[in-house]
């Protein structure tokens, strides 16, 4: 019997661009197995994101990978939305069943999904970041209209208050100022997202919410919370 | 690394706010100098406590107070026999007893010897080992606490780290 899988991730830059490609590549070989992937970002490809970026053309992120990938992986529904998601435009974009990749740049961003989420009945988010030389990788289910981990703004006041902006929120000026960041950082969320993604097809039980890893230790450790009374 | 000369650049308001976070009691009215000899003190005391023994000093299995004297002076006529609990009678010998408690913030982690100690207090202790910021909430085996909760043995305290902003 075939099984539908409708994966969603919203920013392909620096861990959006790698972690499209290794779910495909993955995706692409499992049998009995129709998967959808959405790539959602509203954002062009630039010259100074070579570093860390992988695209063939200077075009919208979001379509441009999806037109790369499609011809790489075949047995694969690729699609893109050339939007950032906003309050407006998320219930459009993300529906309950779906598995949801977060890899933005800001927690207002994270802070509009992750309310979202909470609202479906059956989800599974996966959001990273990363600073210059660490990050985590929080993981949020949901089925049948309970909570089965805590949400990712729980233990994350920067989160759940977030003091930052949306894209669509900063002037060109705001837009143009980014801060470096370490290709390798990019990559180890990536791989991250996809142990979390493996994790929660294949536990029966759910423990882990968050890990985290640091590359000047050379460490990887995951974290166990509670879910909050509501 | 605290030292007298970076504590002497810091305004009294700030090291009052030091001495809050450090638990140290009694600052808000001292004089820069008093609160500064206040500061290292706690510091070299909390150094001493932090660091490893070594094995001529065996960890004790139980510990009586011998000099009362001294106990009264300061506890008022508090006295008491504290025992450590042997949680794990059936390990090889100096391992039956555990006071050691995992400690960690974002990926880092390891054991420490603090329980009986406030979360504040640990947080200070660790501060440098494990990168910590003042912000940083606690959470005892997945549940928040409050920073004056004592650790117990078998807890696991974790100082959580604030989520990476950037990925695109």
């Amino acid at each position: 019997m075939t099984e539908n899988l409708n994966i969603r991730i919203i920013g392909i830059g620096g861990v959006g661009t790698h972690l499209s490609e290794y779910l495909s590549r993955y995706f692409n070989y499992v049998k009995d197995l129709n998967v959808e992937m959405t790539l959602i970002d509203g954002d062009e490809f630039e010259r100074k994101n070579h570093e860390r970026q992988t695209f063939t053309t200077y075009s919208n992120k979001g379509q441009t990978k999806c037109r790369e990938l499609s011809v790489e992986f075949p047995n694969i529904n690729h699609t893109f939305c050339r939007d950032y998601v906003t309050n407006d435009n998320i219930a459009g974009l993300i529906k309950s069943g779906d598995i949801v990749f977060v890899a933005v740049d800001n927690h207002k961003s994270r802070k509009i999904i992750s309310d979202y989420c909470a609202t479906l009945d059956d989800i599974i988010l996966i959001s990273g970041g990363n600073e210059y030389h660490d990050g985590n990788v929080q993981l949020y289910v949901r089925k049948e209209g309970i909570d089965r981990l805590p949400r990712i703004t729980d233990y994350h006041p920067e989160i759940e208050k977030p003091a930052d902006k949306l894209p669509t929120e900063l002037s060109c000026e705001e837009a143009s100022v980014s801060e470096p960041q370490l290709l390798f950082a990019n990559i180890g969320v990536a791989v991250l997202m996809t142990w979390t993604l493996y994790y929660v097809l294949n536990t029966e039980k759910l423990e882990y919410s968050e890990v985290y890893f640091d590359m000047m230790s050379i460490s990887v450790l995951p974290k166990k919370r509670n879910l909050k009374n509501r | 690394m605290i030292t007298k000369e970076s504590l002497e650049e810091k305004k009294v308001t700030e090291l009052r706010g030091m001495c809050r976070n450090m638990g140290i009691p009694g600052m808000s009215k001292k004089r820069k100098d008093v609160i500064i000899d206040a500061i290292l003190k706690t510091v070299q005391n909390s150094a001493a406590e932090m660091a490893p023994k070594t094995k001529s000093e065996p960890t004790p299995i139980k510990s009586v107070v011998k000099d009362q004297k001294s106990v009264d002076e300061t506890l008022k006529g508090v006295s008491g026999t504290f025992n450590t609990v042997y949680d794990r009678p059936d390990s090889r010998a100096g391992n039956r007893a555990s006071t050691m408690i995992s400690v960690s913030a974002g990926a880092l982690s390891d054991k420490f010897p603090v329980v009986g100690k406030s979360v504040q207090r640990v947080m200070f202790l660790l501060r440098e080992g494990l990168n910590l910021k003042e912000t940083q909430s606690a959470v005892v085996n997945g549940e928040n606490v409050p920073n004056d909760y004592i650790l117990k043995e078998g807890d696991r305290l974790e100082f959580i780290k604030t989520a990476g902003g950037k990925a695109n």
